[in-house]
């Protein structure tokens, strides 16, 4: 319990509440305690000795082709707009948002487009493909490729932005929204969720920059934090002005010492700037160091208190959550008219000699970036972009860096469990509850593995198998080495697949079974008609009297009919009901046919 | 489901602890009371421990290998051990070879594998091996040597001389004396003194407490039960895996506290030899080894913090009960394994409500 020590009353209450008694800067606001949470070693120091290295720049070289996934966010597929062989400019539309939650897709530099159907190769390769909730790439995305020319040529036709002209300040709100959409932004921080879509939301009260980048290795928002300071509260400020929000937090993680500094001063630098601005001021809050207190649902209960109820989102209670890169190319867009063609990116990691973070063109090859970094294929255990706890293993090392690709770390053996090692089965649980302690989302993890591994389903739902937020904090605490996370993500798949087509199949085939048995059922009462009727001809012809003799000695009305009257009467019948039990068929079968 | 091979998705850390890790730390725990009880009660827990071990890893490969698992792999998680060193405290220190080596074979395969395994355990396999043995051996099983009574059989067991080494690996291996090699003249065949916890429940341990208040030192080994002694290494050992994190603090504290407080609501002065004091009640008896060590299995105790407690309360109502108005010998092991039969049922009443979960319960029209 060395390396990842259990989560402490001393770091999430007592020292917050002695700080705010201190007043100390940044902790003067309330904070509400996370349940759970783990303290694994940061190792964040590595990729921050230097500044960010820009992408066409003296350092680094641009690379000799971009990849640009037409899906980078979560929603539709964007559609491309361009033809192969066409050459394109630094800012161009290249792909259209199309559908729903789908987001644009701008040229991050000027060159030829070869491809638009380029395949990509399967990322994180699981047994079953096709989860869209599982955090990666789906396998097979289709790509535009740019052979790049090296210019870096903005198309000298393309109109400078009116809001770039005006400030923006002075514009109206859906102009701004417009704007963000037209920029092709998406959360940045990992998820990808469309932020035109989320700057719709109404009724805000809170908007939460989150700066809490718990996960180890990952700098790259610390890294903004520290450089970019000023843009970033200012785009906090446009997001605040867009969505009406009346507080604007900007939640850093307590550790962050220079990136607390610099954001500081980047607010009381606009308060000196404005000083009578009709905004409330951007507050700055800070969190216990607690993986995961990043996550959006955690740090909105950190700084709000709020809680929001399984399957709400956040601004459902009133709270935006957007991380501070997302902040800055809204800044960007607005202020510059420039879209999102690049992003902070950390590439770090033990099989690196030079860990670094780096301001990368969207659709970069990771192997670009990785020879840039000194890259040392020997000590490579695993490439995974994202951190060690969230992030996802890439086998082909011309994956493209996408929108949300925060880190890649090119991890040996120091940072992660060797391949090895985790090939090994893994032992019973023993239900030491190592786990329940750490679980941000107060499960009992031990309880949803059984009901994973043993797929029953009531139980996992029952437990809140869909609230887990797939942190890993579990994981990671487990001595068994469970792979947890993995079962369930397999159990959710299942129980979403049975959501999908198991429930709405059942009901189905349930409803057809109804309406079979109802056609039958009609067609077996005409049967029988009919067979009543045949017997009653039969025993006509036989020279019978037909029914009961008493009925015939009453004076019924059969009795004044000459059997041949009452022979063709029941012929007639007969030919009805025959005619009625066709019809009756002939409807069964199209209702079958329909049904299929 | 392919994850018993690999592990296909993040986390990619390193985990930060280990099944054997855990073990080992409950192993190291139980150092000081090993050695407490050896200089008390001399060697024959070494000897027991030895044949507990040994017969238990044989056991645990046998049992692995006629289920098909790879049975160095499952060695290795030392869980076997763990058992090995908690039934051996439990036996008399000068109990023939025979009872430890069927109480580890209980243990092994009826305390643990015939529920399908480490983890999988209703009881704890060591309580269950230790009541089983009762039930089959009761002679044996309470042969306890009680320090400090001023008993011939003192000198006989000193862990530090000759005599007593060889006196209690005669007591172990009884077909030593029948090889011409008994350089003494004089070994018995088993000590039939009181325990603690026979029918004069009390009356033992409140003499010698009487005989404390007449200025007897505590490190004086003749004069001092070795059971208060050992008592307080096995909190130290608890207290170790309290500030290691292995276990929680909620069923040590409810199980002691409710021991304690019972004991301290029936107290009655000058009574000690009936019902007991408080400090007899906690520390003259196996109270601490079963809070700490037995009833902390996390296998066959309730997993939720809240189950915990309840659990830990009624061990010690339990305990309290048996001791006071029942007729068994060992109330601690008792205890823990009816309250074992429990922690499903308490698992199912105390299930944790996660954040964000709708709390319509309550609230239902």
């Amino acid at each position: 319990m060395s390396r990842i020590s259990r989560s402490l009353l001393i770091k999430k209450v007592i020292k917050p509440f002695l700080f705010r008694l201190a007043g100390k800067p940044g902790w003067l606001s309330p904070i509400h305690a996370l349940p759970g949470g783990i303290f694994p070693a940061p190792n964040k120091q590595v990729s921050l000795q230097q500044k960010i290295v820009g992408m066409p720049s003296a350092q680094l070289a641009m690379p000799s082709q971009l990849i640009l996934p037409l899906k980078q966010h979560q929603g539709d597929d964007a559609v491309p707009v361009v033809r192969p062989g066409q050459y394109v400019y630094k800012r161009q539309l290249i792909a259209a948002a199309s559908g729903h939650g789908s987001v644009n897709l701008h040229a991050p530099t000027s060159g030829l487009i070869t491809a638009i159907d380029h395949q990509l190769a399967a990322v994180n390769t699981r047994p079953q493909p096709g989860r869209p909730w599982q955090q990666s790439i789906d396998p097979r995305q289709t790509a535009i490729v740019i052979k790049t020319d090296g210019n870096d040529l903005t198309d000298p036709e393309l109109p400078l932005p009116p809001l770039s002209i005006t400030p923006w300040q002075q514009r109206p709100t859906d102009q701004l929204r417009q704007a963000v959409f037209d920029a092709g932004i998406c959360g940045l921080g990992g998820a990808g969720f469309p932020t035109a879509i989320k700057l719709s939301a109404s009724s805000i009260k809170t908007l939460i920059i989150n700066g809490a980048e718990c996960e180890p290795y990952i700098t790259a928002d610390e890294a903004l934090m520290r450089e970019y300071a000023d843009e970033i509260v200012e785009g906090s400020q446009i997001i605040q002005t867009i969505i009406g929000a009346q507080d604007c937090v900007i939640g850093i993680e307590e550790n962050k010492h220079e990136a607390i500094k610099a954001i500081q001063s980047a607010i009381a630098g606009l308060e000196a700037a404005n000083p009578v601005s009709g905004l409330s001021v951007v507050k700055l809050v800070l969190v216990p160091a607690i993986y995961p207190s990043g996550g959006e649902k955690q740090l909105i209960r950190i700084v709000t208190g709020i809680q929001p109820m399984s399957g709400q989102r956040p601004s459902d209670v009133g709270v935006l959550c957007h991380s501070v890169a997302t902040a800055r190319a809204v800044f960007k867009a607005i202020t510059d008219g420039e879209p999102l063609i690049s992003r902070v990116t950390t590439v770090t990691g033990s099989a690196l000699r030079n860990p670094v973070n780096v301001e990368v063109l969207i659709g970069t090859p990771v192997s670009h970036l990785l020879q840039f970094a000194g890259f040392d294929s020997s000590a490579l255990e695993r490439l995974l972009v994202g951190g060690p706890l969230m992030g996802y293993a890439v086998d082909d090392l011309e994956t493209p860096v996408l929108k949300t690709s925060n880190c890649l770390l090119a991890a040996s053996q120091q940072d992660i469990q060797s391949v090895e090692a985790s090939s090994i089965p893994h032992r019973d649980c023993i239900r030491c509850d190592f786990c329940a302690p750490v679980c941000p989302v107060k499960l009992q993890p031990q309880t949803l593995y059984f009901s994973s591994r043993h797929q029953r389903h009531d139980s996992a739902v029952k437990n809140g198998i869909l609230d887990c937020i797939e942190c890993g904090a579990c994981a990671a605490v487990c001595p068994s080495h469970i792979p947890l996370v993995a079962y369930y993500r397999d159990e959710k798949a299942l129980i979403h697949e049975e959501a999908d087509c198991g429930e709405s199949s059942r009901w189905q085939a349930l409803f057809e079974k109804h309406q079979q048995r109802q056609a039958d059922n009609v067609v077996a009462v005409q049967q029988r008609k009919l067979e009543k009727l045949q017997h009653k001809l039969v025993s006509i012809a036989e020279g019978e009297n037909p029914g009961k003799e008493p009925v015939v000695e009453s004076g019924s009305p059969v009795s004044h009919k000459s059997a041949e009257q009452i022979k063709r009467e029941i012929e007639a019948a007969v030919a009805r009901t025959r005619a009625r039990k066709a019809e009756l068929l002939s409807k069964a079968d199209a209702n079958k046919d329909g049904g299929q | 489901m392919t994850h018993n091979q690999h592990r296909i998705s993040s986390p990619y850390i390193k985990p930060a602890s280990t099944v054997s890790g855990v073990m080992a730390t409950v192993l190291l725990a139980l150092i000081p009371a090993a050695i407490c009880y050896t200089w008390f009660f001399g060697i024959g827990f070494l000897i027991n421990l030895a044949i507990t071990s040994v017969c238990g890893l044989l056991i645990e490969a046998l049992v692995m290998r006629a289920r098909g698992r790879p049975v160095f792999f499952y060695i290795g998680d030392l869980s076997m051990l763990v058992t090995a060193v908690l039934l051996s405290f439990a036996l008399p220190p000068s109990s023939p070879w025979w009872l430890a080596a069927s109480g580890i074979f209980i243990a092994g395969v009826f305390g643990k594998h015939v529920f399908g395994g480490l983890g999988h355990n209703v009881f704890n396999p060591a309580a269950l091996a230790y009541v089983s043995l009762l039930v089959m051996f009761p002679l044996h099983m309470t042969g306890w040597y009680l320090p400090g009574s001023g008993s011939y059989a003192e000198a006989l067991i000193d862990p530090l001389s000759a005599f007593g080494i060889y006196t209690s690996l005669q007591l172990s291996f009884p077909f030593l004396r029948e090889m011409a090699l008994t350089p003494f003249a004089v070994v018995p065949d088993g000590f039939a003194t009181a325990t603690p916890l026979i029918e004069y429940k009390f009356a033992a341990p409140a003499r010698i407490l009487m005989a404390e208040d007449e200025g007897f030192s505590i490190w004086d080994r003749q004069a001092r039960t070795g059971w208060e002694m050992l008592a307080l290494s096995f909190a130290a050992g608890g207290l170790i895996l309290l500030w290691q994190r292995v276990i929680s603090w909620h069923i040590p504290v409810t199980v002691i506290g409710t021991v304690l407080l019972l004991s301290s609501l029936f107290y009655q002065p000058g009574q000690e030899a009936i019902v007991g004091s408080p400090w007899l009640h906690l520390f003259s008896t196996s109270t601490m080894i079963g809070a700490f060590f037995i009833a902390t299995d996390p296998a066959s105790s309730p997993s939720s913090a809240a189950g915990k407690l309840i659990y830990g309360v009624l061990i010690g109502t339990v305990m309290y009960s048996i001791r006071i108005w029942g007729s068994y010998l060992d109330s601690v092991a008792l205890s823990i394994l009816l309250v074992n039969m429990c922690s499903p049922l308490i698992d199912e009443w105390t299930v944790r409500t996660h954040l964000g979960q709708l709390r319509v319960r309550k609230k239902s029209p």
